[in-house]
């Protein structure tokens, strides 16, 4: 793709003999919403971090047009992220913070972050070591909203947030953030919290990504059936990628088939994406 | 414009974060000077034993110099504690991720640290240093109202003391930071792999380099062989006991110019010059390594 701002080839990283990324290839466009989904150990976060210049690796990494290991320092002008940990340095004072991104950051805005602050119990004197789990997500999220980043990603942003603070933060991210030029890109194993906004899903198992799609193509290639008792078997028969009881119903889903010829079978729908993720990540692939 | 700015927060973000060593605590030794000094004459404490009345002058530029002596001493020590944790600091509270997505290097990170401990640490603790001087002047003076025969300090000829002493001093202090800049980087160095335990190993490492040393060729060389040799002549600096004894017993006013230019002529410039690209190389090394790790 030509507007790319990720293109990554034969991405492969390996932490002493074992090989943890087999080789990913995928591209990222402008403007959208990307999920980035897997089972703890996929590979999500190496592969984040290969993104972000944070660590070597074989293969081809391109973000923005630069090699994000070479030149980490310049990318992170046109790039932010927050990872799956608070990071942010506690011995400031949350305006000691603001005063240094100001003088750091080319394209960090005081006036912007202190803005997505109002309303919040962020204050300016706190000092970051005292603050709470919610606040620091709070200010670390005002922080890279305040960066004028085309891209931005986050690594489990929400981890440990009670609901309330996490809908906040999701909904924050869409208002403040995105734009026709900027992208984002998630991981999370909350997915259902985001299922609304991506417009991309990435699945990754074992180093591998076994799906890539935009989410609007997710009903026309993947069709939930909940059988009819008397036709599961009729149902089985089609090859599901996925099959299972629930509450005494056959549930399954089905990967590219004949949607005439399942509606005789039962009650269609399309998977939710954590029945997708069920679905596809479960580890022998195939029917359950 | 912007690399400028950038380089004063980084030296902010070290100055904020390692204050209390550079800052409180000092003014805590000054406040607590203070103290003893109203508390000696409050509760009447001075003595001078009559047989050794030295002149008030004397007394203050002896005083001055054995201030900047100590102050300088603790900087040694602070500086010490500082390479044993700075480079390796980040790695604390996951805070490298933050400074990852941070668009600077992580040489220049590095670069700043050793930079701060360098040149920012020490000139607060020299600005300290010529306060204590200033409080010895008052002391000196208060002592010569109370003691007899003591002399009165012109307050002029004070005032010129003060400035020699304090322009050599700020050059001894900035020729000391020189010498010492590849044992700090070392320090330093070793701080970005192993954390705290630099502070041991800075000194295990060339120590287990000179017994190894001794093992393999034993008898060849000098005494105590060349690592121990060359480590203890590099460990040496400033001037000489004969140097010292004169800045004491000397009538005359001190003399910033006779001093410094005897503690130049005993530079070994080679030796310092070595010194400098070598703790420039260990930066590189360790940032190199910095860049190679997240957490």
């Amino acid at each position: 793709m030509t507007n790319s701002i990720v293109t990554v080839r034969g991405l492969k990283k390996q932490f002493g003999r074992t090989e943890i990324l087999h080789g990913l290839d995928f591209d990222i466009p402008a403007g959208r919403i990307y999920g980035l989904i897997g089972h703890n150990g996929a590979g999500k976060t190496t592969t984040l971090n290969a993104m972000l210049g944070l660590t070597s690796y074989e293969g081809s990494v391109q973000v923005l047009g630069e090699d994000p290991y070479q030149h980490r320092a310049r990318l992170m002008k046109d790039v932010a992220f927050i990872s799956d940990v608070a990071s942010l340095p506690r011995f400031l004072k949350v305006g000691e913070l603001f005063q240094m991104l100001s003088d750091i950051h080319p394209n960090f805005s005081r006036e912007k972050a202190l803005k997505f602050l109002e309303g919040t119990d962020v204050k300016l004197g706190a000092l970051i070591a005292n603050l709470s789990k919610g606040m620091l997500a709070q200010l670390h999220l005002a922080v890279v909203l305040a960066i004028d980043a085309k891209l931005l990603v986050l690594d489990e942003p929400t981890l440990g947030l009670d609901i309330t603070y996490r809908k906040r933060f999701y909904r924050r991210i869409l208002e403040d953030y995105m734009t026709e030029e900027r992208t984002l890109l998630i991981t999370t194993h909350q997915v259902d919290e985001i299922e609304f906004m991506l417009t991309d899903i990435m699945f990754i198992r074992d180093g591998s990504l076994v799906l890539h799609m935009p989410m609007d193509q997710v009903p026309e290639r993947f069709i939930q059936l909940v059988a009819q008792p008397d036709k599961a078997e009729a149902a089985r028969a089609l090859k599901p990628v996925f099959a299972e009881t629930r509450f005494g119903q056959t549930v399954m889903v089905f990967d590219n088939a004949d949607r005439a010829q399942l509606e005789a079978l039962g009650t269609l729908s399309t998977p939710t994406l954590s029945d997708l993720f069920v679905a596809l990540m479960s580890r022998d692939t195939g029917v359950n | 414009m912007h690399t400028l700015r950038s380089w004063r927060a980084l030296f902010v973000r070290e100055y904020l974060e390692h204050r209390i060593a550079f800052l409180w605590f000092p003014l805590g030794i000054v406040a607590l000077l203070a103290l003893s000094i109203i508390a000696a004459f409050g509760f009447q404490r001075i003595r001078v034993e009559p047989f050794f009345l030295p002149e008030a002058m004397k007394v203050y530029e002896v005083g001055y110099l054995a201030l900047l002596g100590f102050w300088l001493a603790y900087l040694a020590i602070a500086l010490f504690f500082y390479f044993g944790d700075a480079f390796n600091a980040d790695r604390r509270n996951n805070a490298m991720f933050f400074w990852k997505s941070m668009p600077v290097t992580d040489l220049k990170i590095l670069a700043s640290k050793f930079l701060s401990g360098w040149t920012v640490f020490p000139l607060v603790i020299f600005v300290i240093a010529m306060v204590t001087g200033l409080m010895f002047y008052v002391a000196v003076t208060a002592a010569a109202w109370v003691l007899p025969g003591f002399g009165l300090l012109n307050p002029m000829t004070a005032l010129g003391a003060f400035v020699q002493i304090t322009l050599f001093g700020l050059i001894y202090y900035a020729l000391t930071l020189l010498w010492y800049a590849p044992f700090f980087a070392w320090v330093g160095g070793l701080s970005s792999v192993f954390g705290r335990w630099s502070l041991p190993l800075a000194f295990v490492i060339p120590g287990l380099l000179a017994v190894i040393e001794n093992i393999s060729f034993f008898g060849s060389g000098p005494v105590g062989g060349y690592v121990a040799q060359y480590l203890g002549y590099r460990a040496q600096f400033g001037l000489s006991d004969a140097d010292y004894t004169l800045m004491v017993m000397n009538s005359l006013p001190f003399d910033a110019g006779l001093f410094t230019s005897r503690v130049l002529a005993s530079v070994d410039w080679t030796q310092m010059a070595i010194g400098l690209v070598f703790s420039g190389a260990v930066i590189w090394l360790a940032s190199e390594y910095r860049r190679r790790r997240i957490v």
